[in-house]
């Protein structure tokens, strides 16, 4: 397949439930190679699920994910007969995929050079004197060269999340997914992180981003997915969809959004118009 | 008294013996009963809940004349070291497979499926991610339980096993020092859980540096 052609992600018809609860009814798009696109969405319309699937963490119930032309989970043995793939393929497609997770999740017992050296070593067997190199180079990226040998403890929010897209890229993955990774951070904190991630989106990283960061959002993304009780309900440049918006729906969550948030955005959005409600 | 030195010294050396394989053996089946009790079949995890709720309810004594006298009516006769020893065992791999499975459960799922999306394996997340964290929780609820059962090898003397309690007894039929014996008795224990504690707590300490660091 040639990949100038083959987008990163493909997601088909995606559906998952959680017994008789339906969190993803059926969603479908793709994200180019190089493509930042951020999923907005309140909190419940399957967001964090939606990215849980595209990596593998949590199985599909229904739906097909394509990373790079290659379907995620499963293998066709035959033009519609599929089998499992064996835990080891599976583990081999993750490592493909980074995510940051919304929750401070680095392992604590490892320094900040530590928690991104143990993919290499023990994934793709690097030796330690060229993890560390990767590490140091990686935590230089995201500002934290000097943090290096500090345990997680004595790291800020801002800093651990910024060690975990760290991590996330010391396994040179085709995709990262960022889930909601300001959101549990102290708003002073949340600058630090998503410059980085503009940084990583101006390399041309192929990102997945579930933010309520609709600044980060605006500048940031090439697309915007907006989800909404399980299904894309629209899917725009981020200026069409913040200024122009095409569902009742979706102009509503944004009102929302900017009248909580103004002091974040620039004086080009409209002005609140929820509160006058 | 003095000449009955040696023979205390014996039994605290067996006291010493009995601890360390009771410990082991302890361990090898909580080890066991936590892979029961985490596995994804039902009828699996079911016999080791069961066990360990009969265990919970039956006092240590009880358990060593069950194993001792009991089960000789079925035919199956051990010596006392081994009853001792067997007896140690079940009494206290429940209470510290409870233990290892709460450290384990305490470790965040969070860092799991982090270690799940840097493509590691099921045994490495538990070797390199888990099991470094759960030791250093588990540590110091576990002192406290091999510390009882060091305690517990005494209640082998009713058995006659050559432990510190039962020579003491033997010391006493002979001497009529109870008083100094048992001071004597009481303080060697003191020694064997003191340096055990002491072992335990600093091998914590060292485990859970990374807290602090």
């Amino acid at each position: 397949m040639n990949s100038e052609f083959t987008p990163a992600v493909e997601v088909q018809d995606l559906r998952k439930s959680f017994g008789d609860l339906a969190v993803l009814r059926g969603v479908s798009f793709t994200v180019a190679a190089g493509e930042v696109v951020c999923v907005l969405g309140a909190s419940g319309s399957g967001k964090s699920t939606l990215l849980r699937c595209v990596n593998g963490l949590t199985p599909a119930t229904g739906g097909d994910v394509r990373i790079g032309g290659e379907l995620l989970g499963q293998r066709e043995t035959a033009p519609g007969r599929r089998e499992p793939l064996p835990e080891a393929e599976r583990r081999r497609q993750r490592r493909r995929i980074g995510m940051v997770f919304q929750l401070l999740n680095l392992w604590p017992h490892r320094t900040a050079a530590g928690n991104v050296m143990e993919g290499p070593m023990i994934v793709l067997g690097m030796t330690r004197k060229d993890a560390r190199e990767r590490a140091e180079r990686l935590l230089a990226q995201v500002g934290l060269l000097d943090k290096a040998d500090v345990y997680p403890a004595r790291l800020s929010g801002g800093q651990q999340q910024r060690v975990a897209i760290a991590r996330a890229l010391a396994m040179e993955p085709e995709i990262i997914l960022f889930d909601e990774p300001t959101s549990s951070l102290d708003p002073e904190l949340v600058g630090e992180v998503l410059n980085v991630m503009q940084d990583l989106a101006r390399r041309s990283t192929t990102m997945i981003v579930v933010t309520h960061e609709i600044g980060f959002a605006a500048e940031a993304a090439d697309r915007i997915i907006f989800l909404d009780e399980g299904r894309v309900l629209e899917e725009a440049p981020p200026l069409q969809f913040l200024h122009n918006p095409r569902h009742e729906r979706s102009r509503r969550f944004l009102e929302q959004f900017l009248s909580r948030s103004s002091a974040f955005l620039s004086s080009s959005t409209p002005p609140p118009a929820g509160e006058s409600r | 008294m003095l000449r009955s030195l040696p023979l205390l010294a014996a039994g605290l050396r067996w006291t010493v013996v009995v601890a360390i394989l009771g410990m082991a053996l302890a361990l090898a089946l909580s080890v066991v009963l936590v892979a029961m009790r985490r596995s994804a079949h039902r009828f699996v995890r079911a016999p080791a809940r069961i066990y360990t709720e009969i265990i919970l309810g039956v006092p240590i004594l009880v358990l060593l004349f069950i194993v001792f006298f009991v089960l000789p009516e079925a035919g199956i006769v051990i010596d006392p070291l081994p009853a001792g020893l067997i007896t140690l065992m079940l009494y206290y791999s429940p209470y510290l497979a409870e233990v290892i499975r709460g450290a384990l459960n305490a470790v965040p799922a969070g860092q799991i499926e982090a270690a799940r999306t840097v493509g590691m394996s099921r045994f490495r997340i538990a070797q390199r991610i888990v099991a470094p964290q759960a030791v250093g929780l588990m540590l110091p609820p576990m002192t406290g339980l091999f510390i009882g059962l060091t305690k517990d090898t005494a209640i082998l003397s009713v058995i006659s096993v050559a432990e510190l309690t039962f020579q003491a007894k033997q010391v006493i039929s002979r001497t009529y020092a109870p008083f100094e014996v048992y001071v004597l008795v009481a303080a060697g224990y003191w020694v064997l859980t003191f340096v055990l504690e002491t072992a335990l707590r600093r091998a914590e300490t060292s485990v859970t540096r990374y807290r602090r660091a």
